[in-house]
């Protein structure tokens, strides 16, 4: 299960493994695949703000918003500032599943710009969902045919 | 799950996977008994990756067992002759064919040995819960869940209607009894408007409509029956018309589960109210 990001159409999308990284102007924005929503989801806060951090770095939260995607999905932005970078955690829930996007930016005022791309976030989901789905090249002969 | 071996073709067996060797080394049918459920293209994909390929063409199966399938006609980079794609779809797996003709004038008899084995081909899973094919409300979004899809709308979760379609069940012949299955002893709240209704297949059943106490949402549920299926779907809202309109067109698309039997191999360009194939 993924997460999309309605992104501006000239921004490259580079895939690392299962995680994707888009580059906005100054932003670099990082998310993986969809998970289980955790139960203790301060926990899931917590531990994801330390993620690829050292472990006794100081982490200085400096924004703490609960905020809404376009059509309603509930994400939690936590803004922080570790050892002269400026990150947004962005933490949606998508029914039972989560995601994140982590935002980097050079000063905190251009992650404001991240803003509108978080929102538009939506999760899709795996699996088939209807006979309809298998058939999915075009049935009957080519046009080149 | 059995494959029958055509006259003259040589058997080999591995781990889920049987190869069949056509007489004097005029093709090779490679058949893997059990991939994960997937949409044509990855199958394909699967199958002949890292090759370059392209489909030529696709035509829609059902087996004798009345399963669905398709078989596709694949142009590989650097082979003389194309490759043959059949697929027989399960509900959480399905059958492969991959067929390989050493030159082009081998084809049409390895075309036609692929077409056999397909039609043929038995998973054995007989009458039971299972999709059937309907067009999906345009602009939706589903969430599976086994067989059961959930639809949403585009703005979902505001705007937090869903249409659920249930997987064919064995025929209930009960159609108030069927009814009480459904809404699982919810409370119903306002009087229960009953409509007959039949799909432009020829499906006929029955439509209600009712809201249901705790949610403060009302439902709208459909159920169509032909022996031995019955086919039901649900819309629920937040008490508006909105979407009635939708859910009547999904319930209209409804295409019956083909009976067994009658196994086939064409090319319609729909699968939808007018039968398997209407073109």
């Amino acid at each position: 299960m993924r997460l999309l990001l309605a992104l501006p159409s000239e921004v490259a999308l580079a895939r690392r493994g299962d995680h994707h990284e888009a580059r906005v102007g100054d932003l670099v924005l990082r998310w993986g695949p969809l998970f289980d929503l955790p139960d203790d989801q301060q926990r899931w806060y917590e531990d994801t703000l330390r993620l690829d951090l050292a472990p006794d770095a100081r982490i200085d939260v400096v924004a703490d918003v609960v905020d809404r995607t376009q059509t309603g999905w509930p994400i939690r932005i936590i803004t922080t500032s570790t050892t002269g970078r400026w990150r947004a955690h962005a933490f949606f829930a998508f029914l039972e599943h989560a995601g994140v996007v982590v935002v980097d930016a050079v000063d905190r005022d251009s992650l404001a710009a991240a803003l509108p791309i978080l929102r538009s976030a939506s999760p899709r989901w795996d699996g088939v969902v209807a006979l309809a789905d298998l058939w999915d090249v075009p049935i009957g002969a080519s046009p080149t045919e | 799950l059995s494959v029958q071996v055509p006259a003259g073709w040589r058997r080999h067996t591995g781990a889920n996977v049987i190869v069949l060797d056509a007489p004097d080394g005029e093709g090779r049918i490679r058949c893997r008994l059990r991939v994960r459920l997937a949409p044509l293209s990855r199958v394909i994909a699967d199958v002949l990756e890292p090759a370059r390929w392209t489909v030529v063409r696709t035509r829609i199966v059902i087996t004798d067992e009345g399963e669905y399938g398709a078989i596709s006609h694949v142009a590989v980079e650097g082979e003389p002759a194309p490759r043959l794609v059949g697929v027989v779809f399960g509900d959480d797996f399905a059958m492969v064919f991959d067929a390989k003709p050493r030159a082009l004038q081998a084809a049409p008899m390895v075309e036609a040995t692929v077409r056999e084995l397909l039609l043929r081909s038995s998973l054995g899973l007989g009458v039971r819960r299972r999709r059937y094919y309907y067009e999906s409300p345009p602009g939706w979004r589903a969430v599976p869940n086994g067989l059961v899809a959930t639809w949403h709308p585009p703005g979902f979760p505001d705007d937090a209607a869903q249409l659920v379609v249930l997987p064919a069940e064995p025929f209930v012949a009960d159609p108030e009894a069927e009814l009480a299955r459904l809404i699982d002893g919810a409370s119903i709240v306002t009087e229960i408007k009953r409509e007959a209704i039949e799909t432009a297949s020829g499906l006929a059943g029955h439509c209600w409509s009712f809201a249901i106490r705790d949610r403060g949402r009302t439902t709208t549920l459909a159920s169509v029956t032909r022996a031995p299926y019955r086919y039901a779907m649900w819309l629920e809202t937040e008490g508006d018309e909105r979407y009635r309109d939708v859910f009547t067109a999904t319930v209209a698309s409804i295409s019956p589960l083909p009976p067994p039997g009658q196994g086939a191999i064409d090319s319609p360009t729909s699968l939808s109210a007018h039968g398997h194939w209407a073109e």
